[in-house]
């Protein structure tokens, strides 16, 4: 009788493009996974795949692409840092209940749209970095674990969020329904529009956007900051020998973290639906999602450009197949779960290598 | 050598043939050939880094070879874990005992156990294990917790361990050579115990008078070879000698001394520091080391050396007293300026480099806020770093292909003149240097040993911790010991002995009086 | 003010929180950090909803969402312990994919009224002690015979553990789908035993809780249901406040558990009695068996 036996031998340099190789096997491979599930409920993946090409080139993809990316990006910078923020949900509702309430009481109307804008965009992302300062002295002075600090936080902030839509700042034309009133016009962003068809893409979101992605790039990989993220992320034990201040690096991670989840959340409320909602249809899980979009682009604000677009396409096909053929956006959630178990399995592999033993 | 398969009679309990093992593209081991037999004392011989802890750990199933094969009583078998050897018989004594702080003795003893079931309520294995300990005269506790106990104690709860496992084969890698005079004999009363029992003891070991007084028979490994295998009768100080090393034994190292410059470097006035567990690991020291010296601190692991270089570095708090560091208070000096100024390779080399990152980024963990890599205060030049990285690699031989290979990817030996580099480049007033040559071989050893003395002799104070005696004794000017806490001044380099230097490693405080004694 | 009525109430809503608990209690001390727990929950409420809607039998409804949690909590386990993968963002992909397979499979059935429920009214009193049974039972494997000896080992010291001849890989793997067969259970006992309904996102938030009561209660069975109860003591409190003659803002007092969760947190963390809530040492820790020849 034979018998196959498997070890496994850590490799000495990783398998080439790993990088590449790594995220677009992952998405195969959890595509034909979740396809088989969706499958045993009955969902034809014929039509799977028709709505899946018209969201590739469909503009909502990018709408919904750039709360990812924003968050994204942000939540990369923490997670080099090894600082485990899983509060961007709450961050970007900070961002956005900042940014309604500063534009429905504060903001006046003479106020010229340009400077109003700037003004909201510093507050969201204050408030965003202010809500993830919280757990990140807490992590720093009393090593409170910060993935619960941080959830807890989101959880109090959809609170606060639905209390406020269903209370004090209800909308007095708003029928009765959880929202505020539509904001003045010096405070709205002004949107593309492709071929004289508005989107639902606001400009200067897009913009940010594109420039934090960039921005974050360089500190990362070319700053003495991102080099102390990095050494800490990576070796705590190096970081505290090589006389790194860890309180500040935990803190900067944080921050930027946060900021740039607010900044989402300001984008979404200013530019989107122009109004403050109910705390799920904000945020709508953007915090959850990105971190899968952060995890997908390897940690790299550039790739996680592409990885967020990716996973945009996906959200915009889900909510399309729930008004088409009845199967819950919530469905998302198994391709991306899938995704992110297969990227972290395949991880594995390229850097260990298999040794298959044939023995009699 | 090659042991030809007809070596196989009734009285060979192990034989392993051809054994050959590799990390990452070093030979660990290369056609190795190692035999036991019935009731013997084998003593397996060689220098760090030789192979012996690899072939044994092969044989206890707690690495995998990469060619080769394995008989027990006559049979080929597969070891492909710990429970295969243990299946067969074989266990070892670890040279740093692998137990489970958090657990009791008990509890330890019993997870070898597969005899026992799941559902087991320890009852049973600790009566067993107070009727061995009595035995053997160990005076084991099973309800203790492993935390609580001395180095000799865990070590005789590995032996115990063996024993109920019922081996045929007690593997003892360097067991005696942390140990008081009392504790040795019980070692040495346990294996002849053992050998009337008809077990076999391999023993590893550095030490080649304790070899020549308890082998049947001596295998010795040189560089992933077996270099000799000899029956005890045939064995002298100076044929083993020869053997193990290429040269004679090594020369002293050449040291004059500059005693011109003696301007005072550290000062530690009744330093009092803290462990984990809050228990007093450093209790009032005093020190004082000037620039162009060697202090050396010979010590056993575990008496507070971790926690006063660790204090003196700055990643440890204080709880009493001060620490002077060039003329200012330690607390005075901000953590990146203090590591600066302190050159500290350390005893686990890991803690101090990043495995998974470029050996470049590695290298300017001190120095990427220095103004040659940095430009605008913000931005590191890496094309600088590359160049920087190119030329540490070449003065310090480290083997690596280019300097963006992965640290983590490096030897230990290389890894070591990794931090070497990092810490020495910087031209730091002192140096700290923790067990530097534990893991290199003879080579790297006397290559590190005269570059520190060559600092000193620019002016450089250092501070040697080690465990090995031998070491501080050839290359400090002044020696001292700690104990529990305490440290000891014991005198210049020619005032001392190496019997001196261990009684007080052993006994501390009371080595004085067994000296009066006689 | 604390009426029968409420002190019932405190131990339904604990309960859930007390099954989870105790099963990720098992996987931490093993070594493994289940993040997972909280769309296992979620997943085996949505599981035990549909089930007992099906079948009209409550049994079996339970014993479907554990077999839910248990597969998630298998993979959680081969993910992070064979694979090597990190363990947090393997628990956090397992909450997510857990959400998504709820959504799912409840979709049709939101708003179905349950055939039939686990009904404890006066009989709340033998519920509170097998509970405690449970718990003292949980504690006294993990601490008295040598399974516990194993688990325990291998959350401490793998290496060790390995050394002297344990399955650490094998250990862990086990805990694992215990905890998520809990875990999965006790999603279950939520819809079926406590609140008796289901819709979209029943009862997210609910895990993490029962990762903070893993915490607190460091890692010990016997204190676990001590701090269920005191979340329990808070849902309830939630409730009869939103009632008259107190009619608090629900969404405000919505808030109450996570802070409550967070406070208590940062007060064993930010006090003294830090020193007794030492998590096992190699918790998070992935584990390798040939280490570096150093």
């Amino acid at each position: 009788m034979f018998k196959i036996e498997v070890t496994i031998k850590k490799r000495s340099r990783e398998l080439p493009y790993s990088g590449f190789i790594i995220p677009l096997s992952s998405i195969i491979i959890s595509i034909s996974i979740s396809l088989i599930i969706l499958g045993l409920y009955g969902v034809d993946p014929g039509k799977f795949f028709k709505v899946f090409t018209t969201a590739l080139i469909s503009p909502s993809s990018i709408r919904y692409a750039i709360p990812l990316i924003l968050s994204g990006v942000g939540l990369a910078v923490a997670y080099k840092a090894n600082v485990w923020n899983i509060g961007a949900e709450g961050q970007i509702l900070a961002g956005a209940l900042v940014a309604s309430g500063l534009a429905l009481y504060y903001i006046p109307p003479t106020m010229p749209r340009e400077a109003a804008v700037l003004l909201l965009y510093i507050a969201a992302f204050l408030a965003g970095s202010l809500t993830a300062l919280i757990p990140a002295i807490l992590k720093a002075l009393y090593n409170v674990n910060e993935v619960l600090s941080t959830l807890m936080i989101n959880y109090v902030m959809m609170q606060i969020v639905n209390y406020l839509v269903y209370g004090p700042w209800r909308g007095k034309r708003e029928y009765g329904y959880p929202r505020t009133d539509i904001f003045p016009d010096n405070t709205i962003l002004p949107q593309l529009e492709i071929g004289g068809l508005k989107t639902t893409i606001n400009i200067p979101t897009l913009i940010l956007m594109i420039g934090s992605a960039i921005v974050i790039y360089v500190i990362l990989f070319k700053t003495k900051w991102g080099y102390e993220i990095r050494v800490y992320g990576l070796s705590e034990e190096a970081a505290r020998y090589g006389g790194l201040e860890i309180w500040k690096i935990i803190i900067l991670a944080m921050v930027i973290s946060g900021g740039l989840a607010g900044l989402a959340g300001a984008g979404e409320v200013l530019g989107v639906y122009k109004q403050l909602i109910r705390a799920e249809r904000v945020s709508a899980g953007f915090g959850y999602t990105a971190i899968i979009v952060a995890w997908l682009g390897n940690l790299n604000p550039l790739g996680i450009l592409l990885s967020g677009y990716f996973i945009g396409v996906l959200v915009s096909m889900g909510y399309t197949l729930q008004i088409f053929t009845g199967v819950p956006y919530g469905t998302v959630n198994i391709f991306t779960g899938t995704l992110l178990l297969t990227l972290i399995s395949l991880d594995f592999l390229s850097k260990y290598s298999p040794v298959i033993r044939v023995r009699r | 050598m090659n042991i030809p398969p007809t070596f196989l009679n009734s009285d060979t309990v192990v034989l392993m043939r051809g054994i050959t093992k590799e990390f990452y593209g070093f030979k660990a081991l290369d056609n190795v050939d190692f035999d036991i037999k019935k009731g013997e004392i084998h003593v397996l011989l060689g220098e760090n880094g030789a192979g012996k802890t690899t072939l044994v750990k092969i044989l206890t199933g707690v690495y995998l070879m990469d060619r080769g094969e394995i008989y027990i009583d006559g049979v080929k078998r597969d070891i492909r874990n710990v429970g295969d050897a243990v299946k067969y018989g074989i266990s070892i004594v670890n040279q740093y005992p692998q137990l489970i702080d958090e657990l009791t003795i008990t509890e330890n003893i019993s997870l070898s156990l597969r005899s026992l079931g799941i559902i087991h309520r320890f009852n049973k294995i600790k009566e067993k294990i107070i009727e061995y300990s009595d035995k053997y005269s160990f005076k084991l506790d099973p309800d203790k917790y492993v935390r609580d106990l001395s180095f000799s104690e865990r070590q005789r709860v590995e032996i115990l361990k063996a024993i109920l496992l019922d081996s045929k084969v007690i593997i003892m890698d360097e067991p005696t050579t942390l140990l008081t005079t009392w504790e040795r004999k019980l070692i040495y009363q346990f294996m002849k115990r053992a050998k009337e029992e008809g077990r076999s003891i391999v023993l590893i070991t550095h030490k080649l008078s304790e070899a020549l007084e308890v082998a049947d028979r001596i295998t010795i490994l040189k560089k992933g070879r077996v270099v000799a295998r000899l029956n005890a009768e045939d064995a002298t100080y100076g044929k083993l000698m020869k053997l193990m090393f290429d040269k004679m034994h090594a020369k002293t190292v050449d040291r004059k001394r500059d005693v011109n410059s003696r301007n005072e470097v550290l000062r530690i006035e009744d330093l009092m520091v803290l462990d984990e567990y809050g228990r007093k690991a450093v209790k009032n020291v005093n020190l004082k080391l000037y620039s162009g010296e060697i202090v050396g601190i010979a010590g056993i692991a575990g008496n507070g050396q971790r926690e006063l270089i660790e204090a003196i570095y700055g990643v440890r708090r204080r709880e009493a007293g001060k620490i002077i560091f060039l003329g200012r208070d330690i607390s005075k000096y901000n953590a990146r300026e203090l590591r600066k100024l302190i050159g500290y390779i350390p005893d686990k080399i890991p803690e101090a480099v990043i495995l998974n990152m470029p050996i470049y980024e590695n290298l300017i963990l001190k120095k990427y806020d220095n103004s040659v890599i940095l430009r605008k205060k913000i931005f590191i030049d890496y094309k600088s770093v590359y160049k920087y990285s190119d030329s540490l690699i070449s003065e310090y031989n480290i083997a690596a292909e280019d300097p963006g290979v992965e640290a983590g990817t490096l030897s230990g030996g290389n890894l070591q003149k990794l931090v070497l580099a990092r810490e020495l480049s910087l031209d730091p007033p002192l140096i700290i240097a923790v067990n530097p040559s534990k893991t290199l071989d003879h080579f790297s050893t006397e290559l590190l040993h005269s570059t520190l003395i060559k600092y000193r002799d620019h002016g450089k104070a250092i501070l040697l911790v080690s465990e090995d005696s031998e070491e501080v004794m050839k290359v400090s000017d002044r020696i001292m010991v700690m104990h529990e806490g305490n440290l000891y001044e014991l005198g210049s380099r020619d005032e001392v002995d190496l019997g001196l230097i261990e009684e007080y490693m052993i006994r501390g405080g009371e080595a004085e009086e067994v000296i009066k004694v006689g | 003010m604390i009426s029968l009525d409420i002190i019932i109430r405190a131990i339904l809503a604990g309960t859930p929180l007390l099954i989870a608990s105790l099963g990720e209690i098992y996987t931490e001390r093993s070594g493994v950090l289940n993040l997972g727990l909280e769309g296992i929950f979620v997943l085996g409420a949505a599981v035990s909803f549909v089930t007992t809607v099906d079948s009209g039998n409550v049994i079996l409804g339970l014993i479907f969402a554990g077999i839910a949690g248990g597969i998630l909590g298998l993979i959680h386990g081969i993910v992070s312990v064979s694979f090597r993968g990190r363990q947090v963002v393997s628990g956090l992909a397992l909450t997510i994919v857990g959400y998504g397979i709820a959504s799912l499979i409840g979709a049709k059935y939101v708003g179905k009224p349950l055939p039939t429920y686990i009904y404890i009214g006066d009989k709340w009193i033998i519920l509170l002690i097998s509970e405690l049974a449970i718990a003292f039972l949980l504690w006294y494997l993990l601490f008295k015979i040598k399974l516990g000896a194993i688990i325990r080992s291998v959350g401490e010291d793998p290496i060790s553990a390995y050394g002297l001849g344990v399955d650490v890989v094998k250990t862990r793997i086990l805990t694992t789908l215990f905890g998520g067969f809990l875990g999965g259970l006790a999603g279950g006992w939520y819809v079926l035993g406590y609140i008796h309904i289901w819709t979209e996102g029943t009862g997210m938030g609910r895990g993490w809780i029962a990762l903070a009561i893993v915490i607190v209660s460091a890692w010990n069975p016997l204190l676990a249901p001590i701090f269920s109860l005191i979340f329990g003591g808070v849902e309830a409190a939630i409730w009869r406040f939103q009632l008259p003659p107190y009619n608090f803002n629900p969404y405000l007092l919505g808030a109450t558990p996570y802070l409550t969760t967070l406070l208590i947190l940062v007060i064993f963390m930010a006090t003294p009695l830090k020193k007794y809530f030492r998590p096992p040492k190699a918790l998070g820790i992935p584990f390798y068996r040939e280490e570096r020849t150093i």
